[in-house]
């Protein structure tokens, strides 16, 4: 369970940052942080990763701590099925869905830095993919593990926005960009419906 | 003239909806007093960091960014209407 806890979090981590209500912000974030300081940029980025980490490991964690003792292999055919079908949807419909912000939560959260407001909100499109990692970790019962796949999640979701900051966006890698976000969500239809095949 | 820039990315589904309700107000004042652009962020990102777009979808007019997160119909046309005076 542990092996497919931390391999799901690794791959709808990564799968988030490209989910089109994603990809717009932290590419901005990215480019910005390219144009600022080392030292500028390397604090963005610390805001943003470690932010990010707390708030996806205590999710996790407190799925786990909550437990769930099984899911019959009906109802996890049912969620993945319903949550593959509603990225499928979202290429037709839209879906007013507001982002998880969770830094409103924190006294003058206006002042924030953007690195802290990005860690700490959860775009819409990213919310299923979160959902899944949460019932797997809830499923283990293991609080410890949740947390490492929180940290794996966050890093993976994190980890594209870095490379970014680090190397700048040249033309090829904006066209690739603008690519993935345009399929990302039928990728992920598929891996959740292939999942549910499997299942 | 008024200069309206939409700042959209692909696959954002909800800038697609916010592009349908908000060119029909620009239309609706017509294209002699409203020069109506749609931006990709990820094909003129440079340009949108300048202006400090943070989100999609955003909205700059004149070249300054005047909305950051999706207006309602009547809040663009009341904006234009204001710099068209």
């Amino acid at each position: 369970m542990n092996t497919i806890l931390f391999s799901t979090a690794a791959v709808l981590g990564l799968l988030a940052f490209f989910e089109p209500c994603a990809i717009a912000t932290h590419t901005l974030f990215a480019v910005r942080a390219n144009h600022d300081t080392a030292r500028q940029r390397w604090l963005a980025l610390l805001h943003l990763i470690v932010s990010r980490t707390i708030l996806l490991s205590t999710l996790f964690g407190v799925a786990a701590w909550m437990g769930l003792t099984a899911i019959s292999q009906y109802q996890a055919l049912v969620m993945l099925g319903v949550i593959g079908s509603i990225y499928l949807l979202t290429r037709k419909i839209y879906l007013p869905v507001p982002h998880l912000e969770f830094f409103r939560l924190l006294p003058n959260h206006a002042r924030l830095s953007q690195g802290l407001k990005l860690g700490l909100t959860l775009p819409a499109c990213t919310l299923p993919l979160v959902a899944v990692v949460g019932v797997i970790a809830a499923l283990t019962q293991q609080p410890v593990t949740a947390l490492v796949a929180g940290c794996i999640f966050a890093g993976m979701f994190s980890l594209p926005t870095l490379w970014s900051s680090v190397h700048g966006l040249d033309a090829a890698h904006r066209s690739f960009l603008g690519k993935a976000a345009a399929v990302s969500p039928y990728i992920t239809t598929l891996l959740l419906w292939g999942a549910a095949l499997m299942i | 003239m008024v200069k309206v820039e939409v700042f959209s990315s692909p696959g954002c589904a909800k800038c697609a909806q916010a592009k349908t309700v908000l060119k029909a107000v620009a239309t609706e004042l017509g294209p002699d007093k409203v020069n109506w652009r749609e931006v990709n962020i990820l094909e003129e990102i440079d340009y949108a960091v300048e202006l400090g777009v943070m989100a999609t979808p955003a909205i700059a007019i004149n070249g300054k960014l005047i909305f950051v997160a999706l207006p309602s119909a009547a809040k663009l046309r009341g904006e234009l209407l204001n710099r068209l005076g």
